[in-house]
C-alpha cells in the first residue's frame, strides 16, 4: 500500500531539495564569486601600487635626468641613484607578486626596458660630464626612447590591471544578476509547482476528508447512512474510508437490530400487558363478585358451592397469570444464558403419555381428541419437567390452532436420537413461516389472525431443544395440518448444548 | 517507498529541473546551432616573425572557428597592404612603417592586432671588408633596403642613434631576398633586412658579415583592415581573432609542437635558422601602449617634413574586436 505520507511528502521533500539545491548552489557560487573578486581587487591593487611606485620612481628619475642635463650637479646625481635604487627595490618586490601571465610578460619586457634605460641614462649623464655636446645629444635621444619605452610599458601594465578590475567587476555583477534571475526562476518554478501539488494534493486528500467530515456530520444529525467514495485508493485515505463505511453500515445494521429490539420490547410489552390485565381483570372482578356476595348477608357468608366455583376461577386466573410470568421468566433466562437443566433418566415413553394426559382436559374442550403412538423403550437423559413444558406446549398448539381434530402424538428412538412427533390436522403453516413462528412473540394463525398469548411458547420450546442440544422444527404445508419434530440425542451434554443455544443466539434475531 | 510516491516524486523532480534547464539556457544565451562558416583572404607575409598566423593555420584553430582562408603571399606588408585597399583582400599583414603609409593615402586602413613584436628581426647587415666596425662607419656607404617598409625607418634610425646624418649613405631600393643578395655579393655595402634574408646574408658571408641593430627601436608585425571590412565582415573577423588567439595559447603551452607545425612553411630555412629566428622575436596578440608609442614615433618620423602634419592616429587602431575575443590583450591608455 502506498503511504500517504510518502504521496505527500516525497513529491514536496523532491521539489524542496531542488528548489534548496539550486539556492544552495547559487549561494554557494555566489559566496565563491565574492571570495573570487576579493582575491582579484587584491592582486589588482598590489599591482597597481607596483606600478604607480614605479611610475613615480621613473617620472621622478627622469625628471631628475632632464634638470640634470642643464644643471649638472651632485644633489640631482644623488637624487637620481636615490630613484634609481627605489625602482631596483621594486624590481625585487615584484618577484613576489603572483602576476597573470600578460600581466608577467608586460613586468618582463619593463625590466629589459629598464636595463636599456640605465645604460643609456649613465651613458647621458657621462656624456653630461664630459660636456661633449654631440654625445650628450645623441644619448639624449636614446636615452628619451629608453625612458618613452619604459613609459609606455609602465602605461599598459597599468591599463591591464585597471581593465581587469573593470571586467571582474562587470563580470561578477553579470553573475549577480544571472544568480537573482535564476533564484526568482527557481521560486517561480517551486512556486507554481507547489501550488500545483497543493492542488493535487487538495483534491486527492483534503477532499476525501472533507466529503468523510461531512458524511459523519449528516449521520450525526440526520442519523442518515452515507456512504464516502475513495474505497478504490491503496493509501490511508482508502483505508479509512473502506472502514468509514464498513462502519456506517453496522452502525445502520446495529441501529436497525435495536430498532427492531424495540419495537420487539414494545410489542412484547404490549402483548404482555394485555395477556396479564385479562386474567388479573378476572381476577378482580372475581374478588369484587366475592366480596359482594359476602357484603349481600355478612351472617350467611359465601354460600361454600359459591365458594368452591370462585375459588376454581381464582386458581385458573393465577395459573394463567404464573404460566404468563414463568414464560417471560424463561425468556430472561435465555437471553441472558442463565437456563439451567436439570438432567435425568427418563422413560420416554412415559414422558409423552403423562404429558398427553395433562392436556386432555385442554384438548376436550377444543374438541381435540389425542392418540399417543409412542412404544419406544428408550431411556432418556432430559430435563424432565422441560421436555414436558415442551410437549405441553406443542399439544396446546395442536388444539389451539386445529380444534376439532385429532392430535397425534408419536416418539421413537434410534441411533442415539429421539424423535417426538406432534401432529395436527389444522389448517396447517405456509413454509415462509416456518421459521418466523419461533420467533419470541410471533403468534400469526395461517390466516394471518394474531391468536392470543404472547406468542413465546415456540420459541421458548426451541431453546429447550436445543440447550438439550437438538432441535424443534416444523412439517406442514397449507391446509395440511402441521407435525411439530422434537428431536433430542438420549444422552446430550447440557452444558455444552447450553452454551451453544446461548451461543446461537434467540430464535428470530 | 510506495511505487506511485516514487513515480510521482520522480516526475516532480523531472518537472522542475527540467523547468529550470530551460530557464538557465534561456538566461545564458547559449545557443548550440552549428557554426556558420566564414571566408577570408588574407593577403600575407610569409616571415618567422609574422608564423602566428600560420600557427593559427597549421594548428586547426582557424578551422574550429568554422574560418575558411584564402591565402595570398606577399614579400613586403607593402604590397599586401597594396591588395587590402584595392579591395581584393579582407585582412592584410604589414609592418608599422608601411601601415602608417598606406593609412595616411587611406584613412579605412583599421589594425585589428599585432602579430609579433621584436628589436633584433630587422637589423643591418654590413660588409666588414668595407670597413664597417660600427654604425658610425657607414657614413659613405651604400645600403640596400625595401622602400616603404620598416628598414627604411630602422635605417634612419641607426642613422640617427649612430650620429650618421642620412644624407651620408645612399639608399638603394632593393626588396628583402634581392637586398640580402645584393649585400652577399657586394653590390651594396650593407642591406636592412629581416629574417630570413638578414639570417641568409649572415650566412652567407660568414665571418664578414656584421649584424647593428637596436633595443631602442621595437617593431610590430600586425593584421589590418577596413573600416567597412569591419562593418560588414564583424563575425568573420571575429572568427580570425579568436583563431589567432587560439595560436597564442597553442605557443604558450605547446611551443615546441606549435613550431613544428608550421615547419613546413619555411622551407628553405635550416632547423637552425628557424629556431634563431623565432628566438629573435615575441609572437603573441595584443593592443598595448607601446604600439601606440611606436606608431606616434613613426609617423612623426614619417611626416616630419616642415607643414606636414602626421596623420590622426585615434582612429588606425581600433580595438573593439579584440577587447570581445580577448580583453586581456588590450591594453591601450584611453585617450579623450
Amino acid at each position: 500500500m502506498a503511504r500517504l505520507r510518502e504521496k505527500i511528502f516525497v513529491p514536496t521533500a523532491v521539489l524542496a531539495a531542488v528548489v534548496g539545491l539550486t539556492l544552495a548552489v547559487l549561494g554557494a557560487a555566489t559566496a565563491l564569486d565574492s571570495r573570487a573578486l576579493a582575491r582579484e581587487v587584491n592582486e589588482v591593487r598590489r599591482a597597481n601600487a607596483l606600478a604607480l611606485a614605479a611610475t613615480q620612481a621613473a617620472d621622478a628619475e627622469q625628471r631628475w635626468v632632464l634638470s640634470y642635463r642643464f644643471r649638472p650637479d651632485a644633489a640631482l646625481a644623488a637624487r637620481i641613484a636615490e630613484a634609481d635604487a627605489r625602482t631596483a627595490r621594486l624590481l625585487r618586490d615584484a618577484g613576489a607578486l603572483a602576476l597573470r601571465p600578460r600581466a608577467a610578460a608586460l613586468w618582463e619586457q619593463y625590466g629589459r626596458a629598464r636595463t636599456l634605460l640605465v645604460s643609456s641614462r649613465d651613458e647621458l649623464l657621462g656624456a653630461i660630464r664630459a660636456n661633449a655636446a654631440h654625445d650628450v645629444s645623441l644619448a639624449f635621444e636614446r636615452w628619451h626612447l629608453a625612458a618613452e619605452r619604459v613609459n609606455a610599458l609602465l602605461a599598459s601594465f597599468q591599463t591591464y590591471h585597471a581593465r581587469l578590475l573593470e571586467r571582474t567587476v562587470a563580470d561578477l555583477q553579470r553573475r549577480r544578476e544571472l544568480a537573482l534571475l535564476i533564484a526568482a526562476a527557481a521560486a517561480l518554478v517551486g512556486t507554481l509547482v507547489g501550488v500545483a501539488a497543493a492542488v493535487l494534493l487538495a483534491r486527492r486528500v483534503a477532499a476525501p476528508i472533507v466529503a468523510m467530515s461531512s458524511a459523519a456530520g449528516r449521520i450525526a444529525e440526520e442519523g442518515l447512512a452515507v456512504p464516502v467514495g475513495g474505497e478504490e485508493r491503496n493509501d490511508e485515505l482508502g483505508v479509512l474510508a473502506r472502514s468509514f463505511n464498513l462502519m456506517t453500515e453496522r452502525l445502520t445494521s446495529a441501529n436497525a437490530r435495536l430498532a427492531e429490539a424495540v419495537r420487539m420490547r414494545d410489542e412484547f410489552i404490549s402483548i404482555a400487558s394485555h395477556e396479564l390485565k385479562t386474567p388479573i381483570t378476572a381476577l378482580k372482578l372475581q374478588t369484587q363478585s366475592l366480596l359482594r356476595l359476602a357484603a349481600r348477608d355478612p351472617s350467611r357468608g359465601i354460600p361454600p358451592e359459591r365458594l368452591v366455583e370462585a375459588t376454581g376461577r381464582f386458581e385458573r386466573s393465577v395459573s394463567r397469570v404464573a404460566a404468563l410470568v414463568e414464560n417471560m421468566l424463561d425468556v430472561s433466562r435465555l437471553t441472558t444464558g442463565q437456563l439451567a437443566l436439570r438432567v435425568q433418566e427418563v422413560a420416554v415413553r412415559d414422558l409423552v403419555r403423562e404429558a398427553a394426559d395433562r392436556m386432555t382436559e385442554e384438548l376436550a374442550q377444543a374438541g381435540c381428541t389425542v392418540r399417543v403412538e409412542c412404544d419406544s423403550p428408550a431411556v432418556a437423559a432430559v430435563d424432565r419437567s422441560r421436555l414436558d413444558q415442551v410437549l405441553m406446549n406443542l399439544i396446546s398448539n395442536a388444539a389451539r390452532y386445529a380444534p376439532r381434530n385429532p392430535v397425534v402424538v408419536r416418539c421413537r428412538a434410534d441411533e442415539g436420537e429421539l424423535a417426538i412427533e406432534v401432529e395436527d390436522r389444522g389448517p396447517g403453516i405456509p413454509p415462509e413461516h416456518h421459521e418466523r413462528i419461533f420467533g419470541r412473540f410471533e403468534r400469526a394463525a395461517a390466516d394471518g389472525s394474531a391468536q392470543a398469548g404472547l406468542g413465546l411458547g415456540l420459541y421458548i420450546s426451541r431453546e429447550i431443544a436445543r440447550a438439550h442440544g437438538g432441535e424443534l422444527s416444523v412439517r406442514s404445508d397449507p391446509g395440511a395440518g402441521a407435525t411439530f419434530v422434537l428431536r433430542l440425542p438420549l444422552r446430550p451434554a447440557p452444558a455444552r448444548a447450553a452454551r451453544q443455544a446461548i451461543e446461537r443466539g434467540p430464535s428470530g434475531t | 517507498m510506495g511505487r506511485l510516491a516514487r513515480t510521482s516524486g520522480l516526475k516532480l523532480a523531472a518537472v522542475s529541473l527540467g523547468l529550470l534547464l530551460a530557464i538557465l539556457l534561456a538566461l545564458t544565451g547559449r545557443r548550440y546551432a552549428a557554426r556558420p562558416e566564414h571566408r577570408l583572404i588574407v593577403a600575407a607575409v610569409r616571415q618567422p616573425a609574422t608564423s602566428l598566423f600560420f600557427v593559427a593555420r597549421e594548428g586547426g584553430c582557424f578551422d574550429r572557428e568554422g574560418l575558411a582562408i584564402e591565402e595570398r603571399d606577399f614579400e613586403v606588408g607593402r604590397d599586401a597592404l597594396v591588395e587590402l585597399l584595392q579591395g581584393s583582400a579582407d585582412v592584410a599583414m604589414a609592418y608599422e612603417t608601411p601601415i602608417l603609409r598606406s593609412y595616411a593615402r587611406d584613412d579605412r586602413l583599421r589594425v585589428l592586432t599585432t602579430l609579433h613584436t621584436s628589436t633584433r628581426n630587422t637589423r643591418v647587415v654590413a660588409r666588414r671588408d668595407r670597413g664597417i666596425a660600427a654604425v658610425g662607419d657607414l657614413g659613405g656607404k651604400r645600403i640596400a633596403l625595401a622602400r616603404g617598409t620598416n628598414a627604411e625607418f630602422v635605417a634612419d634610425h641607426i642613422l640617427t642613434l649612430g650620429g650618421v646624418p642620412r644624407a651620408a649613405v645612399t639608399i638603394v631600393d632593393l626588396p628583402g631576398e634581392r637586398a640580402a643578395a645584393a649585400v652577399t655579393t657586394g653590390e651594396v655595402d650593407a642591406a636592412v633586412l629581416w629574417d630570413p634574408y638578414a639570417e641568409r646574408a649572415r650566412e652567407a658571408l660568414g665571418g664578414g658579415a656584421l649584424e647593428l641593430a637596436t633595443d631602442l627601436y621595437a617593431e610590430f608585425s600586425m593584421v589590418a583592415t577596413r573600416a567597412d571590412t569591419i562593418a560588414a565582415r564583424r563575425p568573420a573577423l571575429l572568427a580570425l581573432l579568436r583563431g589567432l588567439a587560439c595560436a597564442d595559447r597553442l605557443l604558450r603551452d605547446h611551443p615546441a609542437e606549435a613550431d613544428a607545425a608550421i615547419r613546413g612553411r619555411f622551407p628553405d630555412q635550416s632547423d637552425r635558422d628557424l629556431r634563431a629566428a623565432l628566438g629573435r622575436v615575441t609572437r603573441g596578440i595584443g593592443l598595448d601602449e607601446m604600439l601606440g608609442t611606436v606608431l606616434r614615433r613613426e609617423a612623426e618620423w614619417m611626416f616630419r617634413q616642415p607643414g606636414v602634419e602626421p596623420p590622426d592616429l585615434s582612429r588606425l587602431v581600433d580595438p573593439t574586436l579584440l577587447d570581445e575575443v580577448e580583453p586581456e590583450a588590450v591594453n591601450l591608455v584611453a585617450r579623450r
